[in-house]
């Protein structure tokens, strides 16, 4: 009796921590294998990744896009690592689409700074959909990021150049395209971290080059007069094993620039490189920091502009113990 | 007005990054960077976020603008139910769900109702490493009650008992090639015809593979894998069903190789060779063999799946065949189903044959509940059996 009231108690338990559950059992759970390898012809293997998607990633795209989730689209999803012997080489994830035929699922394949390398139709039941995966639409798609695509969904007239036909799913594959980025970037940061941080170290100090995180002394910047946010730091290693420099990722917030920014720092504590995520939003933003490679900056009043005020502030963080 | 806004901002941020922070230096006066930053027209509390300004020109809409219902995305069918992150290490790439369903069925020639209730869990985990995913851990286990059930699985005792079933329960090793070879071992579904295509467990549709072979998953072993063009699944097991069971030297040998789901176009072909387990039969075991081909479209919000397969259940020969017609009218979360099947058997000393129609739907609610209903008619029924009539219903909730 008592075992009854123990599973009953665990079953009551259960449903009051339910967040998202599932219609549909896991065993129709399947990978997109196929399209793993179509897409990276190269690939040798890939890694899972789940994570779980919540309010606060809906809140977030909903700052970011003028559409976000479902409630319903909430719960555990899963992003693929691809891997050529080991080694990264894209990502791939597999978002659900409402079509005018039923269910659409569209298997993105996107870089680490997540530019679109190719996409298909995991599953697509409109007649239109092979000619759009041949069109002029989806060869354009190949190297769009984010704000490409937002400037397309938002252009009519580029738009109703399609054929009818492949309009509306096109609108829809830019949607999803959207959501998905948003999302890898929100929901995954942590592996992109990851990912990242070793491309651009090992594009930096060469190949043999090898991390080692550490945390961060101080979340938040201060008297920068802006938001600068360090998310993650790393210390580079070559191959005996001696610090060659460091890598720091960080977060800033300004009037038209939102982004996050990855700091290379040479051992010596020049600053090597400055790389957003994403890209510049522009020229004068790009202009902006490219000049501050190869400098060193360690007193806030040699500062002129906001980016060296960040390149002094995160040299500062670097050396400290 | 938000052009005159949008690209005032844009300026003075862009002035920003490029222009000193602090124009004017004071004699002995050090100008503090964050005062000076607060001090440019660039940096102070704007009326309205520029990311928004930015937005609705581009896109005509504020962000976060609810969109009306017909907009919405379709819900990803696969979260998971319970949070997991408390785990930590544990929750790498594993969803788990409480899984609770009651089925009621009625049939016209009993005019009794059978119920059954399922009390399991659903678990899925992925074994990751750093040369990549290495496993796919599934087990599906219920704890099933049935009362007044008849006819019942052979498993359960009699018509009102308990069984604890395992619907799928296996461990498939995926780090020989990628996920295009991969051996599975465990509790397996067999590999057979359109059930391949649709995973039916747990629901009142089903495409007959239980009553076509004689056994619906198996404690044994795999080979499965995706290859560019085709996919495959081939098993050898224990021929005893939910239970391992050794007397008789029951087995099976099973498979089936088809082409890409994702075409609209899907062509499979499958075999069964085996002697089952049965408690009750002299030599405790039954023969099956079958060959089967499936052909399915996918197209628009209407699918037509068909299968027919032919062979023997020990001496009779056996042809049966089975059409689907499936429609989804709003979305993919309610689903109607038409089924016409036909069993014919070579009994001694003529062919008999069933016809049977099945009409039914599955609606799913939302992420938690699915409700569905069958309707199951006997057109034709073998020998002098009657063409009878069942209803069956089915609540099933997910946590």
């Amino acid at each position: 009796m008592s075992r009854l009231w123990i599973g009953l108690a665990m079953l009551v338990l259960g449903a009051t921590l339910a967040e998202t559950a599932s219609a549909q059992a896991y065993c129709a759970l399947r990978d997109p294998v196929r399209r793993v390898y179509e897409l990276y012809p190269e690939a040798t293997a890939y890694r899972t990744r789940t994570a779980t998607v919540g309010r606060e990633h809906r809140q977030a795209m909903a700052r970011d896009l003028p559409f976000t989730l479902h409630f319903n689209e909430l719960g555990r999803h899963s992003l693929y690592v691809v891997l050529q012997e080991g080694e990264p080489i894209g990502l791939i994830h597999v978002r659900s689409e409402r079509g005018r035929w039923g269910l659409v699922e569209v298997c993105w394949a996107l870089d680490f700074d997540l530019n679109v390398i190719g996409f298909e139709f995991q599953r697509c039941r409109d007649p239109g959909a092979k000619a759009l995966l041949k069109s002029e639409f989806a060869q354009q798609l190949t190297g769009a990021n984010f704000e490409n695509l937002k400037a397309w969904l938002a252009d009519e007239e580029r738009l109703a150049e399609m054929p009818a036909d492949q309009r509306i799913l096109a609108e829809m594959v830019l949607k999803s395209g959207l959501k998905t980025m948003a999302l890898t970037e929100d929901v995954w940061h942590q592996d992109l971290a990851e990912i990242r941080a070793l491309r651009h170290a090992r594009q930096a100090f060469g190949a043999n080059a090898t991390l080692e995180s550490r945390s961060p002394t101080t979340p938040v910047a201060p008297d920068v007069g802006f938001e600068l946010v360090f998310k993650g730091e790393w210390t580079i290693r070559g191959t005996d094993d001696t610090p060659q420099g460091s890598l720091i990722l960080t977060g800033i917030e300004l009037p038209g620039l939102h982004r996050d920014i990855w700091w290379i720092i040479e051992a010596d504590g020049r600053l090597r490189q400055v790389i957003p995520v994403g890209g510049w939003p522009d020229e004068r933003a790009a202009t902006a920091f490219q000049q501050l490679e190869n400098r060193t900056i360690n007193d806030f009043s040699d500062c002129a502009t906001a980016a060296e005020l960040a390149a002094e502030a995160v040299l500062g963080e670097q050396e400290s113990p | 007005m938000v052009w005159v806004a949008m690209i005032a901002n844009s300026f003075l941020a862009s002035m920003l990054l490029v222009l000193p922070v602090s124009t004017v230096q004071a004699d002995g006066l050090r100008l503090e960077p964050a005062l000076a930053v607060n001090l440019l027209p660039g940096m102070q509390a704007q009326d309205q976020d520029p990311e928004a300004v930015m937005q609705e020109v581009l896109t005509g809409g504020p962000p976060g603008a609810e969109l009306p219902p017909e907009e919405w995305t379709v819900y990803d069918p696969f979260p998971s139910g319970i949070p997991l992150d408390w785990l930590g290490p544990v929750a790498d790439n594993l969803r788990f769900t409480i899984d609770l369903s009651g089925r009621f069925e009625w049939n016209s020639q009993r005019r009794e109702w059978g119920i059954t209730q399922f009390y399991g869990f659903d678990l899925y985990k992925v074994f990751s490493g750093k040369e990549g995913d290495w496993g796919i851990l599934l087990l599906q286990g219920f704890a099933t009650r049935i009362n007044n059930v008849q006819p019942h699985p052979w498993f359960f005792d009699g018509p009102t008992d308990w069984e604890f079933v395992y619907r799928i329960f296996n461990f498939n090793y995926t780090g020989l090639a990628g996920g295009r070879l991969n051996v599975k071992v465990g509790h397996f579904e067999m590999p057979f015809g359109l059930e391949m295509l649709v995973d039916t467990n747990g629901t009142l549709r089903n495409m007959d593979t239980a009553r076509n072979l004689g056994v619906m998953a198996d404690w044994g072993v795999t080979l499965n894998g995706v290859l560019d063009h085709i996919e495959y699944e081939v098993g050898l097991g224990r021929g005893s069903g939910n239970e391992w069971h050794a007397s008789g030297s029951p087995y099976e040998f099973v498979g089936r190789i088809g082409t890409a789901r994702e075409e609209p176009w899907v062509f499979g072909i499958s075999g069964f060779y085996g002697d089952l387990y049965r408690p009750e039969v002299p030599g405790n075991t039954i023969h099956r063999r079958r060959l089967g081909f499936d052909a399915s479209w996918f197209g628009g919000p209407v699918d037509v799946m068909s299968q027919v397969s032919f062979g023997l259940d020990g001496d009779d020969t056996v042809v049966n065949s089975l059409v689907e017609l499936d429609w989804r009218p709003v979305s993919d979360g309610l689903l109607l189903y038409l089924q016409l099947r036909q069993d014919s058997r070579e009994f001694d000393p003529g062919w008999s044959t069933q016809f049977q129609t099945r009409l039914g739907f599955q609606w799913a609610l939302d992420n938690h509940w699915v409700l569905s209903a069958e309707w199951v008619q006997n057109l034709t029924n073998y020998g002098d059996r009657p063409a009878d009539t069942t209803f069956r219903l089915q609540t099933r909730y997910r946590f």
